[in-house]
């Protein structure tokens, strides 16, 4: 039996009908179920979904009610069959599709129940709809809810994404902070501390990591070793380092052995990060020397994955960390060429110091003051309230250029040499001065000079004396004869006794003058020219420090016998005149040649001074004739000359041309034997 | 006897002269070396006193120039550079004495004088 499409409930207490118009569509696909009882005919609406039913108003509109309060609602026909107020009741409290005044109107009922299945088609059409659209709104739903998902695990992506872009900025923040700290450090203790830090804030998560030990191979023969040793920064020196170049791994054996060896327990995983340093090793074989070479080498307990770890912290740090080795060696150097040079600046005997414009000392070398807390230079040198007299820092600073001069210091004689020290734009501000203690050099001049006097001195006296003894000689004489002549009891004999006395005395004192100027006389010696002017030499130091000098002895073979003492005095008023004539700085030339026509030997004396002029060449032999300042010479210096060459059988000529210079020419006959026999 | 005086200082020959005419000799001067060695061989005196430093011929010059013209004379040298002669110096250039200026006394030099020539005869 085919499905029928529609229940049809009769609830009634006469039978449905079965008229023909009943065997008919839409009948013919109908089941129409009869029920008397409204208990019953409920049970069957609840076990079953009936289209329509068909109830007579006797049963109420309580059971109507029901009915229409089932799921889905049948569509309900009512069959009159009472005229009491029920009817009215259930048509307006109950839903009554159709109303079947007469059962037995079969025309009627059909007609009726017809609709009322096509209302049924309808309301189960509708159901299915809407069940449909509700299944649908279902579909959606879950679309929606899938599609919210889909964006929410997008929106977790971007969330870990942004974290990871967090997390590298925090890297790049930490590692940026990391290169300022080893950027700020000048020590290698430092440095390492800061790394040390570094690795374990890095490093949290490794199980375990050592302390770093950085190794670094400044010379060829040895290696320095900087580690922490129970906490504490340990800087040691160890021999040369394996060659790693060809085995540089990681964990490289050769390392753990030297630094098993160097510290003296087991190194059992180390990671060894190789630096790369561009400082040359210090060596004093090679002159070319290599790079020097560098490496951090890390103890970590166990897994490939902490080397990796570290790898990783390296390869971003690697170039600053080197560089900042780099940087401390570099100012460790720094250090060490200061240290050198204020080391080599102590130990040079002579005072220098960098003086300041206003004379404030800025550095002085140990030989220069004790007293430096004194601030200006001619207190700390001199202990003096003014700057010294002959200073020349003014006149440096000034010109610009070296200048020299001669200060005194309790009985020291210091010459000054002030350097101007010259920068790139401007006047200079700041000097070097040199002092050189010429006292002793000094003393020499002085005393050369005043050997000068005493000889002119001596020549003067012998003069006189030998001017006066003639005169006096015969006073005397001929007051001895007169004597004889006028009696004693003249009044006039005591006068002449006076005389006579007084001729005697005036004998004595002259014979005094010329034992004086005579004194110095020494035995004459054999001896060389050059050799009388290599001892004088010392004397003129100080006098020829301004000038250049181009000394050129070459007869040192060939002997003349000679006063060498007196002939000292001549090569020293030679050279100090030719050096006070040269005002600038000059060129003295002091030669000495064998003239073998004459058999002589000739000491030329040349300077670049402003020359004489021909008037007064002749001039310069004569005694007391000077063109010096008064208290500089006695004009008895080249007179004296002349006169001492002379005595030597020698002589002494003059060439000289204005504003070219002056050459003073010395000859002096070479001694031979067989003449002295 | 006879002395001739050679010296370029008047109040010397003076003395002298007064000195030895005292004692009654014949006295002549030459004020310089030339005048003095023409009145040498002139005058051919018995003694001669002879100043070194003269202008013209110096004394040794004049003794090297009067040669055997000089005869008997005896020289006295006198100079006024005692450093420059000595008696061994002098007596080689022929002169009999020296005697260094200033003379003590001018009495004792004309004493010497006199014994020198009654020395010779």
């Amino acid at each position: 039996m085919s499905m029928k499409r529609h229940l049809i409930l009769w609830v009634a207490n006469r039978p449905p009908p079965t008229a023909a118009s009943f065997e008919e569509a839409p009948f013919d696909q109908c089941e129409i179920i009869a029920v008397q009882d409204a208990e019953l005919a409920r049970q069957f609406l609840k076990a079953h979904t009936c289209s329509v039913v068909c109830a007579e108003s006797s049963y109420g509109l309580d059971f109507f009610k029901s009915v229409q309060d089932m799921n889905p609602p049948p569509v309900q026909i009512l069959l009159l069959n009472s005229e009491d107020n029920t009817v009215s009741d259930i048509l307006n409290y109950s839903s009554i599709f159709e109303i079947v005044i007469d059962q037995n109107d079969s025309l009627a009922l059909s007609r009726s129940m017809r609709s009322a299945l096509a209302q049924a088609d309808l309301n189960s059409n509708q159901l299915s709809l809407r069940r449909e659209s509700r299944s649908q709104n279902r579909e959606l739903e879950a679309l929606n809810i899938s599609l919210e998902k889909i964006v929410e695990d997008r929106t977790a992506h971007i969330q870990v994404a942004k974290t990871e872009e967090d997390q590298k900025l925090n890297k790049v923040r930490s590692l940026i902070r990391f290169i300022k700290e080893i950027g700020s450090v000048s020590l290698f203790e430092d440095l390492l501390q800061v790394l040390r830090k570094e690795l374990r804030r890095e490093m949290r998560g490794l199980t375990k990591i050592g302390d770093p030990i950085l190794v670094l191979q400044m010379q060829p023969e040895s290696s320095l070793l900087y580690s922490f040793q129970g906490g504490n920064f340990v800087k040691s020196t160890s021999s040369s380092l394996p060659d790693l170049s060809s085995d540089l791994t990681l964990d490289s054996k050769p390392i753990k052995t030297f630094l098993a060896n160097h510290f003296g327990r087991p190194f059992v995983r180390t990671t060894v990060i190789p630096l790369e340093i561009k400082s040359r090793q210090v060596s004093s074989v090679q002159p070319l020397a290599t790079k020097a070479k560098g490496f951090i080498c890390i103890e970590n307990a166990n897994t490939a994955l902490d080397s990796q770890t570290l790898v990783d912290f390296f390869s971003d740090c690697l170039k600053p960390f080197s560089m900042a080795i780099d940087r401390i060696l570099l100012e460790n150097e720094h250090a060490e060429t200061v240290y050198r040079w204020e080391k080599t600046f102590d130990s040079l005997q002579s005072p220098i110091a960098i003086i300041d414009i206003d004379h404030e000392v800025l550095r002085a070398n140990r030989a220069y003051s004790e007293r430096l807390a004194r601030k200006k230079c001619f207190d700390s040198f001199a202990a003096r309230t003014s700057p010294c007299e002959g200073c020349p820092i003014e006149l440096a600073l000034q010109s610009g250029a070296p200048q020299s001069g001669t200060i005194q210091r309790a009985g020291q004689v210091f010459e000054v040499q002030s350097y101007p020290i010259n920068l790139e734009s401007g006047r200079p501000t700041n000097v070097v001065n040199h002092y050189v203690d010429i006292t002793e050099s000094r003393g020499l001049y002085i005393r050369m000079l005043q050997a000068e006097k005493m000889g002119a001195l001596g020549l003067l006296a012998g003069n006189i004396a030998h001017e006066l003894n003639n005169p006096l000689t015969g006073l005397r004489s001929l007051a001895q004869v007169l004597l004889h002549e006028v009696p004693v009891s003249d009044p006039m004999h005591s006068d002449l006794q006076e005389v006579e006395r007084a001729a005697a005395r005036s004998q004595k004192i002259i014979k005094n003058l010329r034992d004086f100027s005579s004194k110095e006389k020494i035995d004459k010696e054999i001896i060389s020219l050059d050799e009388v002017i290599e001892r004088t030499m010392p004397m003129l130091k100080t006098i020829l420090r301004s000038h250049r000098l181009e000394l050129e002895l070459e007869t040192k073979q060939y002997l003349i016998q000679a006063e060498s003492q007196m002939l000292q005095q001549v090569v020293f008023n030679l050279i100090n005149n030719a050096c006070q004539a040269m005002k600038n700085a000059g060129i003295l030339r002091i030669s000495t040649s064998f003239d073998s026509k004459k058999s002589s030997v000739v000491l030329r004396v040349v300077d670049t001074g402003p020359g004489i002029p021909v008037e007064l060449q002749k001039k310069v032999f004569e005694a007391f004739y000077t063109t010096k300042g008064e208290g500089t010479g006695t004009g008895l210096g080249l007179s004296l000359s002349k006169e001492i060459i002379e005595s030597h059988k020698g002589s002494i000529e003059l060439i000289s041309s204005l504003g070219v210079g002056t050459e003073f020419c010395v000859s002096i006959p070479i001694y031979k034997e067989e003449a002295a026999r | 006897m006879n002395f001739l005086i050679v010296d370029d200082e008047p109040l010397v020959r003076r003395s002298l002269r007064r000195a030895l005419e005292m004692k009654g000799h014949k006295v002549s001067e030459a004020s310089d070396g030339t005048s003095g060695l023409e009145m040498w061989k002139q005058q051919k005196p018995d003694v001669v006193f002879l100043d070194v430093l003269m202008p013209g011929l110096s004394g040794p010059q004049v003794l090297q120039e009067i040669g055997t013209a000089r005869g008997t004379s005896k020289v006295l040298l006198i100079s006024a550079y005692s450093g420059d002669y000595n008696l061994e110096t002098a007596q080689k250039m022929g002169a009999d004495l020296f005697v260094a200026k200033p003379f003590e006394d001018v009495f004792a030099l004309v004493t010497i004088a006199e014994e020198l020539i009654q020395r010779r005869s």
